[in-house]
């Protein structure tokens, strides 16, 4: 990064940065915060603090191949998964993870469709699929989800650490469809690390970028897309609905595949690909709508509609936290990424109304 | 208060005291300074019919009303080796890093900061906003309960 970034970024003109470099002049406390959020680091490793042993996922991040707006973007994700962490310990919410990972090697299209039935039917994931992916994510499986703003640099990515278990990065950017595709693509890669014939081998971090440098797919990638559509798209619930769809001369509209893509609730673009992909319609004719301009006006929609699900239970425990005095008002401000004036308002939203109440007495059955 | 050193606040007792209209008082009476973090979280504040004021901090700053003070990075160091944990926020910490390296005096009543203080051995130079108010000329009354010494005092 320049010293005119650095400088825009941090608020100080470009002679300032100069001077810091070359130790002229001293770094504020408020300008080490700053950059704290211009790189993606934390305050402990900019202060030098970090352990000798720098953590793991850190490790494999500085090894992958990403650019610097990526890698910062990833270090976030990685901070936000150690908060997260310190949250689900001081509410004594900690998750272990039911994650059931692969010990083969995949290599086929099936193997990837069939892991992606199975997990459908262990997670219990009902219809649509994509309406509870998320939530039965974040609840029952233990995967730390997080939506952040990734722009054009990564689509995804996804982490098994020692230290917080496993977590799954989405860009927020996307649109609900894309974004869902995204987790359960993200998902695939926690389920398997890396196991893939063909691909770069096992691999506790995955940063999926929206295309690889050379233009290639990795193996694992067009697996995990394989994974993500069948896990969403349920094979028998497609054909059911195309046959209520279809009209005397075994057609449908557009009007069709959108309900469709609504019903799934995946992007239209996605659903379109997994027909052609199921050899339901032609290759041929999936590349004459894709590229029809009313089609990429349809994408361009979709991008603009009503946001979808969000992750939730990482700001549930910081509500929580702060309810039991773990973590001050201005810090939940900070977690949550609203202003501290407005704390109570929020707060009143996770907990129905002002004020403390009893606890409620459960009875459940042992 | 008959003491020399400024007293550091927090983002709520700028947003408080603008709300319930103790804050010309306040820095009237006391030298009151915050850090650059409490600037940018004090935004607003919403009168009790809702409506959102902004607040603009920085004219008190520059009118030489309220002192803007600022840790240097090694004052963040001294205090982050020996508070690892992430219970509290950047304004809080640059406060404390503050308190610990400059002796000053911090105002909160947040519960867990006021326990970081004690945590850190530095108990005695937090201030309830009730001493400050109280040392005025005429003293106020503290707008809310949790603004009380016993209220925030870590049991």
């Amino acid at each position: 990064m320049t010293q005119e970034a650095v400088a825009e970024k941090i608020g100080i003109p470009r002679s300032a940065v100069s001077d810091i470099e070359t130790g002229k002049r001293e770094l504020s406390a408020s300008e080490l915060f700053r950059l704290t959020e211009l790189f993606g680091e934390s305050l402990d490793y900019l202060l030098g603090l970090e352990d000798d042993q720098p953590e793991e996922e850190l490790v494999m991040l500085r090894a992958e191949e990403v650019t610097s707006a990526a890698r910062a973007e990833v270090n976030r994700f990685i901070h936000r998964c150690d908060e997260y962490r310190e949250l689900e310990e001081m509410t004594g919410e900690v998750r272990e993870a039911d994650l059931r990972p692969l010990r083969t090697i995949l290599s086929t299209y099936e193997q990837a469709w069939k892991l992606a039935e199975d997990e459908r039917q262990r997670l219990d994931l009902g219809w649509p699929p994509a309406h509870q992916l998320l939530r039965v994510l974040e609840e029952r499986v233990g995967v730390k989800v997080f939506f952040l703003p990734l722009g054009a640099s990564i689509a995804g990515a996804s982490i098994r650490s020692r230290k917080f278990g496993p977590a799954i990065l989405v860009n927020r950017d996307d649109m609900p469809g894309r974004r869902v595709f995204t987790l359960a693509h993200e998902y695939f890669h926690l389920l398997t690390e890396g196991r893939i014939a063909g691909s770069k081998g096992p691999q506790a971090l995955h940063v999926c970028t929206p295309k690889n440098t050379d233009g290639k797919k990795d193996r694992a990638d067009t697996l995990a897309d394989q994974f993500a559509g069948r896990l969403l798209i349920p094979a028998d619930e497609l054909v059911e609905q195309l046959k209520s769809f279809q009209k005397a001369d075994r057609k449908i509209d557009w009007f069709d595949l959108i309900r469709l893509a609504q019903n799934f609730g995946v992007s239209t673009q996605a659903t379109l690909y997994q027909l052609a992909a199921r050899k339901i319609i032609t290759w041929e004719a999936y590349k004459q709508i894709y590229e029809d301009p009313a089609f990429q006006d349809r994408i361009v929609k979709e991008r603009r509609e009503e946001a979808g699900p969000e992750p939730r239970r990482f700001e549930q425990l910081a509500v929580k936290a702060y309810l039991m005095e773990e973590v001050s008002r201005a810090r939940l401000a900070e977690l949550l990424g609203i202003n501290v004036a407005d704390v109570d308002e929020e707060v009143d939203r996770y907990q129905g109304g002002e004020g403390r109440r009893d606890g409620i007495k459960l009875s459940l059955p042992r | 208060m008959g003491s020399s050193s400024p007293c550091l606040v927090d983002a709520m007792v700028v947003i408080d005291g603008l709300r319930y209209g103790f804050w010309e008082p306040l820095i009237g009476g006391h030298m009151v300074a915050v850090v650059e973090e409490v600037r940018e979280e004090a935004q607003h504040y919403k009168r009790v019919d809702g409506e959102k004021v902004p607040i603009d901090l920085k004219s008190y700053v520059d009118a030489g009303r309220v002192r803007m003070e600022s840790p240097t990075v090694h004052e963040v160091r001294a205090l982050r080796q020996v508070a690892r944990s992430r219970r509290l926020d950047k304004g809080e910490f640059a406060s404390l890093a503050l308190v610990l390296a400059r002796h000053h005096r911090f105002c909160t009543a947040d519960r867990p900061a006021v326990r970081a203080m004690k945590d850190l051995g530095i108990l005695e130079r937090w201030v309830p906003l009730e001493d400050l108010l109280s040392a005025l000329d005429p003293p106020l009354p503290i707008p809310e309960a949790k603004y009380s010494r016993a209220e925030a005092e870590p049991k």
